[in-house]
């Protein structure tokens, strides 16, 4: 079985993994423009701990915690309420789901450039409001504003992946417990509580862990909705190691951001297993 | 409210959520400049004087680009992923858990971050500036994620079917090429898609790597606009229909493989 795995190996050894402890190399030594294609001088963990305290880098975690936590907390409620009300078939369910499925398959280049401009002044968005003589709101320019509204434009594409999932789940549900709880005159809302949300448990806990890493890398809306702007208003942590490395080439304290990132993005992930696991045997 | 009334409403507001947005998108590349600033909605005077702009042999040619890198990263993806998956759901044990875990360490690192490394790797062997060293690049990002995809697909490929192949005295080569992957066509092709998705509207490594806009894939047309003063955004939404096209071109005929494929990927 060796043989099967060598090609593959050998390939991300050196296009992947070499990569990455050049990385994890750059991280802990003084790479600057001068010096890229020169020596690196070690320095130890000193260049993360300098960029781990600076107000750039706490201003970046926190915008990292919010968008994480929409993504995740929109895109699997969005897509449990997408699941349930599509799952039981219907003649338009079909088409619905190809219709949201669509939007996940296609590139967040092209729904970050679509979006870019339905969330314009004179876009879709603000169209529709005025329609309720709301005035323009600036979505992608006020406040907190861009980073939640590009974290809910990443969400709406995380929905339908999740709800592909859910109905999947809801599809494989033992019909007879469904018909039992219909028989005793259960209410739907007390099915959904104490019968289908139970059973969802594990999908749930997998999904969350999914949208959790993959929300924390995310990347591309926010390079092509409002780059990190106005100003570090929407920079989050693997943008801010973009810009430090390519917007002022201190490529060591951007290798730096990123390899906190990491460490950031695998602790989440234990402490909410961890936290699963003790809520389990209690 | 009636289980029936609560599940028209919902079905109705999600065709308005995914449906809006594209259709708004089409609109707003079939509008004059001057309808744009005026925010006519949805009730304007079609004008195709976008395309007639955009859609040239420029245009063409990226997309041509777009379809050679995203073909070549997904052919060379699927060499590597298809055995590499098929070995780690049929071995046990700790090279197993070693390989699973470093492919998610490699999927969960931030894309941006791997530039300067791949540079100088790509460098090192001439391939800077050429769409050879994007497909290395993309096919390093996407091949851990296809591994994933696939691997669940062997995983429920009963072992019997095989023990009766190697029964037979078929060898092991033989079981894989001839009795499992054309049970698993379907896992291939949800990969193949996906991958082939990704690669069309990867934008950081090409325009990174590469130098010459005559090899620009379309994604990088789009990319490198984007942040510019004064966007022409009937021209670049008109780019943005034509990019998404081949898309819902395959998709037309993926979509149920997607639908039941990656829910089958990602429970397991």
């Amino acid at each position: 079985m060796g043989l099967y795995l060598l090609p593959a190996a050998l390939f991300l050894a050196v296009l992947a993994l070499y990569p990455f402890i050049e990385l994890i190399h750059m991280s802990v030594s003084q790479v600057s423009s001068d010096n890229i294609f020169g020596d690196w001088p070690f320095i130890g963990t000193a260049g993360v701990q300098a960029v781990a305290v600076t107000a750039d880098f706490r201003e970046a975690a926190v915008n990292s915690l919010i968008y994480v936590g929409l993504v995740v907390g929109v895109g699997l409620g969005g897509g449990l309420a997408a699941a349930l009300v599509l799952w039981r078939g219907g003649p338009l369910s079909g088409f619905t789901l190809a219709l949201m499925v669509f939007s996940w398959a296609l590139p967040g280049l092209i729904n970050g450039v679509d979006w870019r401009f339905l969330l314009d002044p004179r876009g879709m968005v603000d169209t529709i409001l005025s329609v309720a003589r709301v005035a323009p709101v600036y979505w992608l320019v006020e406040g907190r504003l861009p980073l939640v509204s590009v974290a809910l434009v990443n969400a709406w594409t995380v929905v339908p992946f999740a709800t592909l999932v859910f109905r999947a789940a809801l599809l494989d549900m033992p019909g007879e417990v469904l018909a039992a709880a219909d028989v005793d005159g259960a209410r739907p809302r007390q099915t959904l509580r104490y019968i289908v949300l139970p059973l969802l448990r594990p999908t749930i806990l997998v999904l969350t862990i999914l949208s959790l890493l993959y929300a924390f890398k995310s990347f591309d809306f926010i390079y092509i909705m409002t780059f990190g702007g106005p100003g570090t208003a929407s920079t989050t942590l693997p943008f801010l190691s973009y810009r430090l490395a390519f917007e002022i080439y201190k490529f060591s304290d951007g290798a730096a951001v990123a390899v906190i990132t990491l460490g950031l993005t695998i602790l989440m992930a234990l402490v909410y297993l961890r936290s699963v696991h003790r809520e389990e045997r209690a | 409210m009636t289980r029936s009334l609560v599940a028209r409403t919902g079905t109705g507001l999600l065709i308005l959520l995914y449906g809006l947005p594209f259709v708004w998108l089409v609109a707003t590349s079939l509008k004059s400049d001057t309808e744009i600033f005026s925010a006519t909605g949805l009730i304007f005077e079609p004008t195709i004087a976008a395309y007639q702009t955009v859609v040239n042999s420029d245009l063409l040619h990226a997309c041509v680009n777009s379809a050679i890198i995203a073909a070549g990263t997904t052919l060379l993806t699927l060499v590597l992923a298809t055995p590499a998956a098929y070995a780690l759901a049929r071995v046990k044990g700790l090279l197993v858990n070693v390989g699973l875990g470093s492919l998610i360490l490699l999927q969960i690192t931030p894309q941006p971050a791997t530039l300067i490394p791949l540079y100088r790797v790509l460098g090192g062997w001439n391939l800077l500036g050429t769409q050879l060293g994007v497909v290395l690049a993309d096919t390093a990002l996407l091949l851990p994620f296809c591994v994933l995809i696939v691997r669940p697909f062997f995983l429920s490929v009963p072992q019997e079917v095989e023990e009766a192949g190697v029964v037979d005295g078929a060898s092991r080569w033989r079981v894989f090429w001839q009795i499992v992957l054309p049970i698993t066509l379907n896992g291939i092709a949800t990969g193949a898609t996906i991958i082939f998705f990704i690669a069309w509207g990867e934008f950081l490594y090409a325009i990174t790597f590469l130098s010459d806009p005559a090899q620009y894939p379309i994604s990088v047309l789009i990319a490198g606009q984007i942040g510019m003063y004064g966007i022409r955004w009937s021209n670049m939404m008109a780019i943005a229909v034509v990019a998404s096209l081949p898309i819902l071109a395959i998709y037309a005929f993926t979509h149920r493989l997607l639908r039941d494929g990656l829910a089958l990927g990602s429970v397991r």
